[in-house]
């Protein structure tokens, strides 16, 4: 008889406050300039 | 300046950036802050996408995190997102492309990762006149998988260890950040520039001036149109309405349109690239043109009379634009078509 295959594993959680802290400080710097010069 | 000419192809761009950025200034407008905007938030996704490549890699909280802040720091990617170009995109569409592939595998892998970069690196080698950052947007996806393997690695080891690759990121990275975007004021960035040890360069095997071309093509365009402006004045009514202006390049004919228009400048022509395309003057014969740049006595061959209307200053611009002549040309010798089929150049 075959072993019982373990349950799949669920994927890490996203870390979803600090990618978007990061998105916004990439926005940010991105918007100083833009601002300045567009 | 492509946006205003919707197609499915172009000389020296793929159409689909073309086809966002027409949709875009339709809702939008064309101010260049509106048309700034897109890229950025562009590469704001792709710094979220990039984390969660990481996870999708079973990589946690810390591998996501700082796959992310590898996409904030990496100066390139700031260089790429504060202008429009089709290389807004092309991190975005390697990052979606990967992520179907990841997606399709029974387990998450890495080894796709390294053949898709392999593959597309072998090419361009192959192809013998492609530049490395061809292969900028490959990488987010390779940084994502070095960040799972770090996590591996850094996870057994203590909180310093842990904090050390986020550190190395931010403090390597933060002196280059003027060299990616201007944040700088020019008089500053020059020396800073130089004392970092980075001599201006181009690109394109052209001669450079004291700035990269990249910094370097976003000076002088305003003085430019000033004169073509000035040149046109001195045009009589009559003459205004069948003059042309006339580019040497997509960029002295796309900055005098759209600088030029809400000055009563009609669209300049140009026999560079997709220019040539769109045609000679829609209006008139071609028998006034006002020619931005080029050689008086080559011009001298294709109109009776040419005069020198006055020289552009604007030492931080390329040095091919930096002292260019604007002239009037009268009396064209040949058909309108026969010399529009002299003037194409692709390069």
């Amino acid at each position: 008889m075959d072993a019982p295959q373990p349950p799949p594993q669920a994927p890490p959680p996203l870390d979803r406050r600090g990618l978007a802290l990061l998105a916004l400080a990439f926005l940010a710097l991105e918007l100083v300039v833009i601002r300045q010069y567009g | 300046m492509c946006a205003d000419h919707p197609a499915f192809g172009y000389v020296d761009h793929r159409p689909l950036s073309v086809w966002i950025l027409a949709v875009w200034k339709r809702l939008l407008g064309e101010a260049l802050v509106a048309i700034r905007l897109l890229p950025a938030l562009v590469g704001a996704a792709c710094v979220v996408l990039g984390g969660e490549f990481a996870r999708a890699l079973d990589g946690g909280r810390w591998a996501q995190r700082l796959t992310a802040l590898a996409m904030v720091a990496a100066p390139v990617y700031l260089g790429t997102h504060h202008v429009f170009s089709m290389n807004s995109f092309a991190a975005l569409l390697w990052l979606l492309a990967m992520r179907a592939v990841i997606a399709a595998l029974d387990a998450p892998r890495r080894w796709p990762l390294a053949v898709a970069w392999l593959v597309v690196a072998a090419i361009l080698l192959l192809g013998g006149r492609s530049r490395g950052n061809y292969l900028v947007p490959a990488y987010p996806p390779l940084l994502a998988a070095g960040a799972v393997a770090l996590e591996r690695f850094a996870g057994r080891r203590g909180r310093m260890v842990r904090a050390l690759p986020f550190a190395v990121l931010v403090l390597g990275s933060a002196p280059l950040v003027p060299l990616a975007i201007p944040i700088l004021p020019v008089e500053r960035y020059i020396p800073y520039a130089k004392a970092l040890g980075q001599e201006p360069s181009t690109d394109e095997r052209k001669e450079v001036g004291p700035l990269s071309q990249h910094y370097a093509d976003m000076h002088g365009w305003q003085e430019l149109t000033d004169l073509v402006v000035r040149a046109w004045e001195t045009l009589t009514p009559e003459e205004r309405a069948r003059a042309a202006i006339f580019g040497q390049n997509y960029g002295e004919a796309g900055a005098v349109t759209v600088l030029g228009r809400r000055r009563g400048l009609p669209e300049a022509i140009s026999g560079h690239n997709n220019f040539w395309h769109w045609g000679p003057p829609k209006r008139g014969d071609g028998s006034i043109v006002v020619i931005i740049g080029g050689d008086e006595a080559d011009h001298m061959e294709s109109f009776a009379s040419v005069t020198a209307v006055d020289t552009l200053h604007a030492p931080l611009a390329m040095p091919y634009e930096r002292g260019l002549t604007v002239f009037i040309g009268r009396g064209l010798r040949r058909p309108l078509a026969e010399a529009w089929g002299r003037v194409r150049h692709y390069d």
